[in-house]
């Protein structure tokens, strides 16, 4: 049931959808040159591809680059969901939604099974993706190298010639200054042994998914015009040391409601002395368990 | 034997402006060179531009890797700039300007060997530790940040991050520049030892004949963008032919 | 051996007026292995221009300088660099070395190029260091501090600490009380019974006698004054 899709013809419906705006927004020539870019992404893959981005109506940091990636893939077929920081019912989720859903007219869901596309903030769903899916990353920063080289001219060359021994040099740091590798999000990893790739802040638990993952991987960055990609069943390593191996490693709890030992838990205080539950930030994962109980 | 580098005929324009021209320069595998003048003569113009930091407009440099040459000016980019990372080396007067000031000293030293490829970190830190005695900074800072070293400590760490993984020729931009003297001793002491024992082959801009004389073998005296007169240092500067060079070396003040 | 075949050497002064000083014509002078000649003459007649157009300090304008039959040519300043490292030893008057450096590594720089192996470079000038009454409380400062004395026999420590085919030695003596300037005198000699081929300038007649050197009035033998 979860990988069968539900196409249904909606054209019919079309007059349903806002007629003040173009079908998801963004008028067809813009939404064209956006496919070119992601196309030209897919191909190289982790390679920052630049685009013309639009004012979107949202600020900057709420997923504007986001959402011209997804405009620019959703078909009237198509089922969106929003997940942000795993959970499909906070704001930010809520508002995309419920803005393609006045602009495109399409359907929504919260179950992951039942997407087309999911667009996401800083995490990858639990459930494992499929071949007709297509993951939307929000992104902040896109340049990896921005931190340690500021200079924009320079990280173009360093990626054209391969020259990350910096990259190492964050990782050098960390192990130095706290024994072993600090970096718990936006962890940086080598996309189809080439280019080295943001994978925006997504906790490094959900490194591993995106590794020979069957879905396409999309990542919007709109303030910072870029747009990269992750084509199906691609190879993506975490770069790490011999003697200090990447570990995705997540908080030692259970979820308190679902039970999940083995899903990304966030960490909530529960009252004013300080004590705190552990439950997933997965929210469809985590209802889907239960409803299965 | 042959030399290590060669420059041919070189030209570096800025415009109209000559930045230098007709410059020749052989140096030989363990030979120091120093290139004189007063400002704005074009002595950083030609080191930087035999260094790959400006591209000079005409010319040849031939790099001796291995005993194949590499015609500099032609290779590609990449190439080029794997060549900087391994055979050759540049120390800025301002150590500021080689340093990541915002990485520490280890992490600093540790750029280069990583970027060859080296991902084992107990190895790494090792190698840190090793070029860290060899320039005499205690292994006690190598977790500091380089914006709590002074001058003389700085310019240390920035020559360890040089040669870190051993390159064949190093160039250096008035090295002992910003420094007061008595650590200034202690950085052209350090220099001959690390010629001497790592048999490196140095091209050392100075206005500071005192400098040169002490550090280098050869010596090339520019005026004008041109060099006016060049050969064996100490030959160069009790013997002067030129009458530029003559001038030079007679205003050296005496202490 | 040492050869200077019609050497002639000038000086032109470009800032002062183009001035050309003549030092020598024809200037020829051999000296053999196993030979130590002197340079007499009065100060300024150019005893010392003699010791630094063979080392290649000077250059000449004609004639040639043979050092064991290879040519001295400026226009290979890499061959004279080579000669210097393995061929010609030079005493100069005066100190010239890195503040801050310790005497005892001075002392084995010279060593360091041809032997590689630390300890006993160390201990070869530990001993030369000791022959020439360096006090060993000494041998870890910077020579800079030292009296006129000491300087000069550091100097000459790093003269003699190696064999050369020839020595250059200029004033070795000049600064030393008698005790110490025969030690000096002695090690010279034990040079040339080494086979060295040693040209110097001495002061004092006794030092040249007591080196039994031929010596040389440059006087008699230029005709450029």
């Amino acid at each position: 049931m979860n990988n069968v899709l539900k196409f249904k013809n909606k054209k019919a419906n079309v007059v349903a959808q806002d007629e003040i705006y173009n079908f998801a927004y963004l008028d067809e020539n813009t939404k064209r040159m956006i496919r070119r870019a992601l196309i030209k992404a897919l191909c190289i893959p982790g390679y920052q591809v630049p685009f013309s981005s639009r004012e979107m109506p949202m600020p900057y940091g709420w997923g504007t680059g986001g959402v011209q990636v997804t405009s620019s893939c959703l078909t009237t077929d198509d089922v969106l969901k929003v997940i942000d920081q795993g959970a499909d019912d906070t704001t930010n989720a809520v508002s995309i939604r419920n803005f393609f859903k006045k602009t495109a007219n399409i359907e929504t869901t919260e179950t992951t099974g039942d997407a087309s596309i999911i667009q996401t903030r800083h995490r990858i769903p639990e459930n494992q993706l499929n071949e007709k899916q297509i993951l939307v990353y929000q992104v902040p920063i896109p340049e990896p190298l921005a931190f340690l080289e500021p200079r924009y001219q320079e990280t173009k060359k360093m990626h054209a010639l391969s020259e990350y021994g910096i990259m190492h040099v964050k990782l050098y740091e960390d192990i130095t200054k706290n024994g072993h590798i600090e970096t718990a999000y936006a962890y940086p990893v080598k996309t189809n042994d080439r280019y080295i790739m943001d994978p925006s802040p997504i906790p490094k638990f959900d490194n591993p998914k995106m590794n020979n993952n069957p879905a396409i991987q999309l990542f919007g960055a709109g303030r910072e015009q870029r747009i990269y990609a992750i084509p199906p069943y691609t190879e993506v390593t975490s770069l790490d040391f011999e003697d200090y191996p990447f570990d995705p490693s997540k908080a030692p709890h259970k979820c308190s409601i679902c039970g999940s030992n083995d899903s990304f838990l966030d960490e909530i205080i529960t009252d004013d002395d300080g004590n705190r539950s552990f439950i997933c930030s997965d929210t469809n994962y985590c209802n889907q368990r239960m409803k299965d109980k | 034997m042959e030399p290590i580098l060669s420059v041919q005929n070189l030209n570096k324009y800025y415009g109209d402006q000559v930045g230098c021209k007709n410059m020749n320069m052989k140096l030989y595998p363990g030979e120091v060179v120093g290139v004189v003048g007063e400002s704005g003569s074009g002595k950083t113009t030609f080191i930087n531009s035999i260094s790959g930091n400006l591209n000079p407009d005409r010319g040849k440099i031939l790099i001796n890797k291995d005993n194949e040459i590499i015609n500099f000016l032609e290779i590609s980019e990449s190439l080029k700039r794997l060549l900087i990372r391994t055979e050759l080396a540049f120390v800025h007067q301002n150590p500021r300007d080689g340093l990541r000031l915002d990485v520490s000293a280890g992490g600093n030293i540790s750029e280069r060997l990583m970027s060859i490829g080296q991902r084992n970190y107990g190895n790494i830190r090792q190698t840190i530790f090793k070029w860290l005695d060899k320039v005499e900074i205690d292994k006690s800072r190598v977790d500091d940040f380089p914006r709590t070293f002074s001058g003389g400590m700085l310019q240390r760490l920035q020559i360890a991050k040089n040669l870190v993984t051993s390159p064949k020729i190093i160039f250096m931009d008035e090295p002992t520049g910003g420094l007061d003297v008595s650590v200034q001793a202690k950085i052209l002491d350090l220099l001959r030892k690390l010629v001497r024992e790592l048999h490196l082959s140095v091209v050392i801009v100075s206005h500071d004949l005192a400098v040169i004389r002490l550090l280098a073998d050869k010596i090339i005296v520019m005026k004008n963008g041109e060099a006016v007169e060049s050969g064996l240092c100490d030959q160069v500067l009790d013997d002067p032919q030129h009458s530029y060079t003559q001038l030079l070396v007679s205003s050296v003040l005496q202490v | 051996m040492i050869e200077l075949n019609n050497i002639t050497k000038k000086f032109t002064l470009h800032n002062q007026g183009r001035t050309n000083i003549s030092v020598f014509k024809n200037l020829n002078l051999k000296i053999n292995p196993g030979e130590i000649v002197a340079l007499t003459g009065p100060s300024g007649v150019g005893k010392s221009s003699i010791l630094k157009m063979i080392y290649g300090n000077y250059v000449f304008q004609s004639g040639e300088i043979k050092i064991n039959n290879y040519k001295i040519d400026h226009k290979y300043p890499r061959n004279i660099i080579e000669l210097r490292k393995n061929t010609i030893g030079y005493v100069s008057q005066f100190l010239r070395v890195i503040p801050r450096v310790p005497t005892i590594e001075i002392v084995m720089e010279p060593l360091l190029e041809i032997n590689f192996d630390q300890k006993e470079v160390r201990e070869r000038a530990e001993k030369i260091l000791l022959d020439l009454n360096i006090d060993k409380n000494l041998w870890n400062l910077s020579p800079l501090t030292f009296s006129g004395g000491e300087q000069q026999r550091v100097n000459v420590a790093r003269g003699l600490i190696r064999n050369y085919p020839c020595l250059l030695l200029d004033e070795p003596t000049a600064s030393l009380d008698n005790v110490n300037k025969d030690i000096v005198l002695n090690l010279i000699n034990e040079k040339k019974d080494k086979g060295s081929s040693i040209i110097g300038i001495f002061h004092d007649e006794s030092s040249r006698k007591y080196l039994n050197a031929r010596e040389i009035d440059i006087t008699k033998i230029s005709h450029a004054n």
